[in-house]
Formats: C-alpha cells, sequence, structure tokens
C-alpha cells in the first residue's frame, strides 16, 4: 500500500510541483492551501507524512505542527517544513514545535523526495 | 479553481411531448422572478438562501402550503408570509422548507468526545466553583433527538461522576411545531434505531411501534423557538459551555453563515466547544474559533 | 457613528466589540472614520475580534476599498506571522483595490516581505503592473525571483496582460536557459500560461527531446491550456503507458483537454478507460473531469462503481450531465447497477438529505429523458429505495408525486405491496389523497 502524504502549501504552483514530486516516486498525495483544511483532513484520512509551509492562511504552519503533536497518535509522525523564512529563529521554531526536518525554499524536486524518502522508506 | 478546463451540461432537445408534471397540472410552475423574489423574503427572514439548482424543491414546498391555504397564485402566498399577523403560516413554511432529518446518537465520535474530553476539561476549570452548571445548546434541534441525546448521556454517566454540576440542556429551532413534538418525546423506529440497547429499554417505554421517552430524561432539556439569523433571539442562549449546530448551517449562503457563526461564538463561554456537521467545516467562515482535533472528531474552540 | 466609534474605543468586552461590528456589517454603515479603530483592531488578541473586523473590512463598499488596503498594507511588514497572514488575506479580497497599496513593498529591503507582497499581487492584479513585476526577475533572492515568475503567471492565467507577450515570453526562455533548477517547474508552469505558439513549442520541445522526466510531466501537465493538435493529443494518448503509474492521469488530463478544446474526441481504448476511471477519484478537478469526458456518454459495468464515487464529489451540473449519460445514453442494466451501488453506500448512514438531493436532481432532467427509459427508471429507483429503507417516505412520495403524476398509480401500488416496511399505512393514503386533490 503506498504511503499518503499530506501538503500544506498556499500557493497553487508550489503545491502542483510537489504532487508532481512525490508522485514520481509512487506516493499517495493529498495537496491542501491551508494548516484548518490540513487538520481537518488529519481526521478524515490516514496520513504516513506531513510537508508543510509556515506561511499560510487562516492557519500557519507552526500551529498546524503543534496541534498535531499534541495528537498521540501522531506524535511520531515525520514532519517536514518547506518555508522561505530562512531567519535562524523561524527554523528554530518550527523544529521546536516538532518538526523533524526544515528544508528552506526555493523548492527543489530532489531535496524533497530525498527527504521525504529519509522517513517513508 | 485555476482554469477549470470542461464544462458539463446536457445537450439533449427537450421533448416534443412532455410527462405531466403535478406543478403543469395545477398549472403553476414557478417563474425566475417569483422563485427570486421568495428567495429573498426567505433569505431575509431566516438566512436560509436557496440556490437556483434548488427551485425545484421550493417551488414543490410552496405550492403545498398554497394547497393548504388554499391559495392559487404565488403573489397571494408571499404576501401571506410578509403579513406579520400570520406568524402560524410563517412556522408552517419554516418546517416545510427545513429539512427536519435527525435522530438519536446521529455523531457517537461528538458525543464520545463531550463525554470523554471536553466535559472533563471545561469542569476542571470550574472546580473552585461550589455549585458549577454546565450548559449545552443543541441548535436547530428539530425533533429533539439530539438535545435528548445529551440527556441520555448526561443520566448515564455524567451525573455519577459529577454530582455536584448542574447539567442544562437547551434545544431550540427556528420551528415552533417542531418543538412541540419535541416536548412529546414521543418517537418511531427511525430515530431510536442508533441507541444502546440497554439504553433504550432504561429510558424509553414501548407502546406498540412508537417509544415514548422516561420524564427523567424529558425534564432535562428545554426548549426554546430560535431563528439563528436574529442576532436578539440568539441572545435567549448564552453563557454556553457546549454548542451543537449539526447539518444547519449547509442551508446559508456565507454571509449568512458568518452571521450565524459569530452570534454562536458570543454565546459560548471562553475555553467552550462548538460542533457542527462531521463533514462541514468552519473554513473561509469564521477565524475565532481554534480548531481542535480530537480523536475521530473535530470541535472548535473559543480561547 | 461617532457615538458607534466611541462604543467601541471604549469596550473592554470582546462580546460587546463584536455586536458592534456585527451589526455595522448588517447594517452596512461602513463609514470612513471607523477605518482606522478596526484596522487597529486586527492586532486584538482576541480571535472573535479580529474575525468581526475582517470580516468587516473586506465588505467595505468599492468606493473606499482602496483606502482600506492603504491602510491594511504596512501590516505585511510585521513580524508576526499569524497577523502578517490576516492582512494578506484581507488584501487578497479587496481584490484589484489592494494592487496600488502594495506596489511599493516590491522595492522594500526585507525579501520576505517583497516576496509576499509579488504573491497577493499576482493573485489580484489586471495586468496594469506587469512590467514593476518582470523587474523583480534580477532580484537577489531566489524566492523572490521565482514569486514574480509564478505572478507573472497568475496574472495572465486570469486576463490577457496588456504587456507584450513576447517580451515577457524571451526572459522567461532566457531564464530557462540558466538551467538553474530550482526555476525550472516554475518557468514551464508560467509559460504555460502565458500561451500562445512560442509557448506550445517550448513545451513541446521538453516533452520531446528532455532528458529530465520531472520536467517532462510538468511539460505535459502545462501544455493542457495550450495544446492545439491532435497530433501530440494522440500521442499522450499512445504513450500514456510508459509514464509512471501515478502520473497516467495527468497525462489524459492533458490529452483530453486538448481533445476537447479542438472538439474531437478519440476513441478510448480499453486500457485506457482504467486510467479514466482511476482519474475519476482525483481530487483534482481537471483530472476527475477529464476522467469523466474520457468515459464517454455510454458507461459499462466496471465504471460504475468509481462513478458512484465521483458522484457525490462533484458539482450539480457535473451530476446532472452524468444521470442524464447513465440513464438515456447508457444500458438499463448499468443504470440498475447505479442506482444499487449508490443507495448500498447510504443505508444507516447520515444521508437522508443527500438521498432527497438525488432524486431532485434526477427530477431536474427528467423532461429530457425519453418515455421508455423514464418508466424504467422510475420503478427501478422506487424499488430499490424500499428495499433498502433508505429515505422517509413521506418525503419520498412528495417528490415522486412530482416526476409524473401517470405513474402515481403505480407509485402507489409498489409501495402498498411492501407494507412490511411502512410504519404508516393510514398516513400514505392521506398523502396520497391530499396529492390528488390537487388536481
Amino acid at each position: 500500500m503506498s504511503k499518503t502524504i499530506l501538503v500544506a502549501e498556499d500557493s497553487a504552483s508550489v503545491r502542483k510541483f510537489i504532487i508532481l514530486a512525490l508522485k514520481l516516486k509512487g506516493y499517495n498525495v493529498i495537496a491542501v492551501e491551508d494548516g484548518m483544511i490540513a487538520l481537518e483532513t488529519f481526521s478524515k484520512e490516514k496520513i504516513d507524512l506531513l510537508l508543510t509551509d509556515l506561511n499560510m492562511p487562516n492557519m500557519d504552519g507552526l500551529t498546524l505542527i503543534r496541534n498535531i503533536r499534541q495528537d498521540k497518535e501522531y506524535s511520531e509522525l515525520p514532519i517536514i517544513i518547506l518555508s522561505s523564512l530562512s531567519d535562524e529563529r523561524d527554523i528554530k521554531a518550527g523544529l521546536e514545535a516538532g518538526a523533524n526536518s526544515y528544508l528552506i525554499k526555493p523548492f527543489n524536486q530532489k531535496k524533497v523526495q530525498y527527504e521525504v524518502s529519509k522517513y517513508l522508506e | 479553481m485555476s482554469g477549470q478546463l470542461f464544462k458539463f451540461g446536457i445537450n439533449k432537445p427537450k421533448q416534443e411531448e412532455t410527462v405531466k408534471t403535478i406543478t403543469e397540472t395545477v398549472s403553476q410552475e414557478m417563474t425566475d422572478s417569483e422563485f427570486k423574489e421568495f428567495r429573498d423574503e426567505i433569505y431575509k427572514l431566516c438566512g436560509i438562501y436557496f440556490t437556483e439548482s434548488k427551485k425545484y424543491l421550493l417551488e414543490g414546498r410552496i405550492l403545498k402550503r398554497m394547497a393548504a391555504n388554499n391559495i392559487k397564485t404565488f403573489s397571494e402566498y408571499i404576501r401571506l408570509i410578509r403579513n406579520p399577523l400570520k406568524k402560524d403560516e410563517l412556522d408552517r413554511l419554516y418546517e416545510a422548507i427545513t429539512i427536519n432529518e435527525t435522530y438519536f446518537f446521529r455523531a457517537p465520535q461528538q458525543f464520545e468526545a463531550l463525554e470523554n474530553i471536553i466535559v472533563p476539561e471545561i469542569l476542571a476549570n470550574k472546580k473552585n466553583i461550589v455549585m458549577p452548571t454546565f450548559r449545552i445548546w443543541s441548535a436547530a434541534c428539530s425533533t429533539g433527538e439530539e438535545p435528548y441525546t445529551l440527556a441520555l448521556i448526561v443520566l448515564e454517566s455524567l451525573r455519577h461522576k459529577y454530582p455536584n454540576v448542574s447539567f442544562q440542556i437547551v434545544g431550540s429551532d427556528i420551528n415552533q411545531s417542531v418543538l412541540e413534538t419535541a416536548k412529546q418525546g414521543i418517537y418511531k423506529e427511525y430515530a431510536i434505531r442508533n441507541i444502546p440497547k440497554p439504553l433504550l429499554s432504561k429510558y424509553f417505554k414501548q407502546e406498540g411501534n412508537l417509544y415514548h421517552l422516561s420524564n427523567d430524561v424529558k425534564k432535562l432539556v428545554k426548549f426554546i423557538n430560535i431563528n439563528l439569523y436574529d442576532p436578539n433571539q440568539v441572545k435567549l442562549v448564552s453563557q454556553c459551555d457546549v454548542i451543537f449546530c449539526a447539518n444547519v448551517l449547509i442551508y446559508f449562503d456565507l454571509p449568512s453563515k458568518q452571521q450565524v457563526v459569530s452570534y454562536l461564538y458570543n454565546a459560548l463561554n471562553v475555553g467552550g466547544y462548538l460542533f457542527i456537521g462531521y463533514s462541514e467545516s468552519l473554513h473561509g467562515i469564521s477565524k475565532s474559533f481554534k480548531l481542535v482535533h480530537l480523536p475521530k472528531a473535530m470541535a472548535y474552540q473559543k480561547e | 457613528m461617532n457615538e458607534i466609534i466611541n462604543k467601541l474605543k471604549n469596550s473592554i468586552i470582546a462580546e460587546e466589540q463584536i455586536e458592534i461590528i456585527n451589526s455595522i456589517i448588517e447594517n452596512k454603515d461602513f463609514d470612513i472614520k471607523l477605518i482606522d479603530i478596526l484596522v487597529g483592531k486586527l492586532s486584538d488578541p482576541n480571535r472573535g475580534i479580529k474575525d468581526a473586523v475582517y470580516r468587516a473590512l473586506i465588505n467595505y463598499p468599492d468606493d473606499l476599498k482602496e483606502l482600506v488596503a492603504n491602510k491594511v498594507a504596512p501590516i505585511i511588514e510585521q513580524r508576526q506571522i499569524e497577523l502578517r497572514n490576516l492582512a494578506g488575506d484581507i488584501l487578497l479580497k479587496l481584490g484589484i483595490y489592494s494592487s496600488k497599496p502594495l506596489i511599493k513593498y516590491l522595492k522594500v529591503e526585507d525579501f520576505d516581505v517583497r516576496k509576499f507582497a509579488c504573491d497577493i499581487l499576482g493573485l489580484i492584479d489586471n495586468g496594469d503592473n506587469v512590467d514593476l513585476i518582470i523587474q523583480l526577475f534580477d532580484d537577489n533572492d531566489q524566492n523572490v525571483v521565482l514569486s514574480a515568475i509564478e505572478a507573472v503567471g497568475n496574472i495572465f492565467s486570469r486576463n490577457e496582460a496588456k504587456v507584450d507577450k513576447n517580451h515577457i515570453l524571451l526572459s522567461l526562455f532566457e531564464l530557462f536557459r540558466l538551467n538553474n533548477d530550482n526555476y525550472q517547474p516554475q518557468l514551464i508552469d508560467t509559460i504555460g500560461k502565458i500561451g500562445g505558439n512560442e509557448a506550445e513549442d517550448f513545451l513541446l520541445d521538453i516533452i520531446r527531446n528532455n532528458k529530465d522526466l520531472y520536467l517532462k510531466i510538468n511539460a505535459i501537465d502545462s501544455l493542457a491550456t495550450v495544446g492545439t493538435s491532435t497530433e501530440i493529443c494522440n500521442s499522450l494518448l499512445n504513450e500514456m503507458h510508459l509514464y509512471p503509474k501515478e502520473i497516467q492521469t495527468i497525462v489524459l488530463k492533458t490529452a483530453i483537454a486538448i481533445a476537447y478544446r479542438l472538439e474531437s474526441m478519440p476513441e478510448i481504448p480499453p486500457s485506457t478507460r482504467e486510467i479514466a476511471r482511476k482519474a475519476l477519484l482525483d481530487s483534482d478537478l481537471n483530472i476527475s473531469s477529464a476522467g469523466l469526458v474520457a468515459l464517454g456518454e455510454n458507461y459499462n459495468n466496471d465504471d460504475v462503481e468509481y462513478l458512484v464515487k465521483f458522484y457525490d464529489k462533484t458539482n450539480y451540473d457535473t451530476q446532472q450531465y452524468l444521470l442524464f449519460n447513465l440513464l438515456e445514453n447508457s444500458n438499463n442494466d448499468i443504470f440498475a447497477k447505479f442506482i444499487d451501488n449508490y443507495f448500498d453506500c447510504r443505508i444507516n448512514s447520515d444521508n437522508q438529505s443527500q438521498n432527497l438531493e438525488f432524486l431532485i436532481t434526477l427530477q431536474s432532467i427528467w423532461e429530457n429523458v425519453s418515455n421508455e427509459k423514464q418508466h424504467f427508471a422510475l420503478s427501478k429507483i422506487i424499488q430499490t429505495i424500499i428495499e433498502k429503507n433508505c429515505i422517509n417516505k413521506t418525503e419520498l412520495i412528495e417528490i415522486l408525486a412530482n416526476f409524473d403524476i401517470n405513474l402515481l398509480e403505480q407509485v402507489k401500488q409498489i409501495i402498498l405491496d411492501e407494507k412490511n416496511n411502512i410504519e404508516d399505512i393510514d398516513d400514505i393514503h392521506t398523502l396520497f389523497n391530499n396529492i390528488f386533490n390537487l388536481k
């Protein structure tokens, strides 16, 4: 059974690039535009990895990650941040919130595929 | 959606010999402008919005009311419901245009979360109060199945755990006649089909194919007639710890949804929770709540 | 108005402030003097107040929207993520009126702010400011450059921008030649959105000649809006099986989109039909629609289970289209199987109103359907609904009455025959009488 990756990213184009990159590697991908929809999706689907941006309307990435980590079922869920925020403070905040990895944009398909495979293979 | 590539429609021409429908038989089909008039009037009254695709539905319901009142034209009927002295007919209209589907234990995951997580959490914050109350509001409760379900949960488990807490349950609906039915507490097979058997035998008395709710349960619920779109009426219920508002918002359009949700926000205590339908979402409707992810359910918390 | 302003300024109770703002919205009391105080409250810690202010600001009348945008725009320079995103959301909802206020932020020092402003402009601008955005192609921050490329694409996908296409395309082709693989996918996407012959040639070149599978797939995806030849459509259909399984639905989408635009739908071989079925379940609207188009108007047995799942996720127009094909253009047993499967999913579940909606949608296409098909369909539906006990009887009868009054006797007989399932024979008799009395 292929693994399911949830992608939270507000840019439609970047969403598309991530979907294509992950589908090429055989993953099932659900892509949403903000943290609120992402959190709702957790109640409806089985998710094996979360890839999230930080800057999103309605619920930003940090809030999303904190909410997910509060749920015992998802304490081990691999979470990767993909963000253009490159400030050290942002990276620290992301990892402290519970993310496993932090990728700095621009999106690079090989980097994302590699990072995801670290957790799902 | 960015650049929709396909558009669907039916291009087969209408048949020459059309089948007679009931509306044609009574030689009455609602014109587009009549539909708009009804749609706008209903929207003004209660926030429910009939989209173009629901024109058939509205037409059928209005025709029924016209027949019941012996009225022949749509314009006559709209005059009737605009008449402030004819509240009765307005109530009948509300009954006709709302879908009153409900049954006991319709959302077991939400009730479980309420019992196991939310009640303990909220009461922990009230532990310095000598005789605290816990108020639950079932908004748009129709014939009462939801508030009575909550009452069953209170009686069956919460009361023992929290003997000094006064649990209050309010059920409201825009439609007075369904509330009258709710107060009777008499239900048929369809409504009780999800009730766990032990609860059914403990709290209901079966007479033929009807099930009568015991007085203990009925006593716990207060029923009030409230139009959620009217801010003054919504204020009749306040300081709630939990609000259930399931399968109601889907009938509103975005502005009226936003309005109603804002009223519900004000009706909640800080730390209180709002539950909406399982497949519904407040996304795009309200930013005021914190989305809380519970096991198998979702709720919205007022922080 | 001054009274309202004072109340807002002085109130310390959140619910009170929310109430005041709600009545401003309901009464459309959008005064210019309120803007400052409302914008100030965007940073209120109380979320209910934030929500109310948000709704108020985005509903301001058009002649004041630019003023609101001017007051909100500076907030995008603040560091707090939530507040910045809220401001961005407001600027987005204000639409074109936010363009002028945002332009100056394309030149600030903070690259995050430049990017943020550029992103929003891409979603709201009508093309007037494309030149300013293109200047960011030379920005020293890669994310800003990407943002600018994306923004240009977004602007073009909404309107034929007033700037010369070729001029922009040349800049984009040049950027592509830099071979920066951070830029390639976005460049392909934007070039596709700009469209035209040169764009099509560029995409075809990548599809035919580029060795990088990832770039090829991006190009195929972008070709959906640009492709103009049946040749490429056919070669995509023929080569579909060569692509990785998960990507095949995207190839299908592009092939079908081109064929649809050219109004020449090719025959879909059985192997492709399987891919079309899978496409139906995709969450991307264009992919699932392509799947539906590819299946044609005559459905077969294997299609049914996918059509059932697809039906609930799609919109009203598509539902009508689907039902019409099922009824009129497909074999009776296919329609029957659909009905069996559709209502099967709904026993004991929460979907009474969805069942009713199904019938209402069916009714809306009823007059387009031939008589024999109507009779068959109605009998099948009634039989199934009663068997599976999934619609409230009174509602069912009322709706069926609207279908065909001549069939009412038939309906009545079938229902009465199923006595074991009916609770209220009396109710039904009364109801029937009422319906007949309407004549």
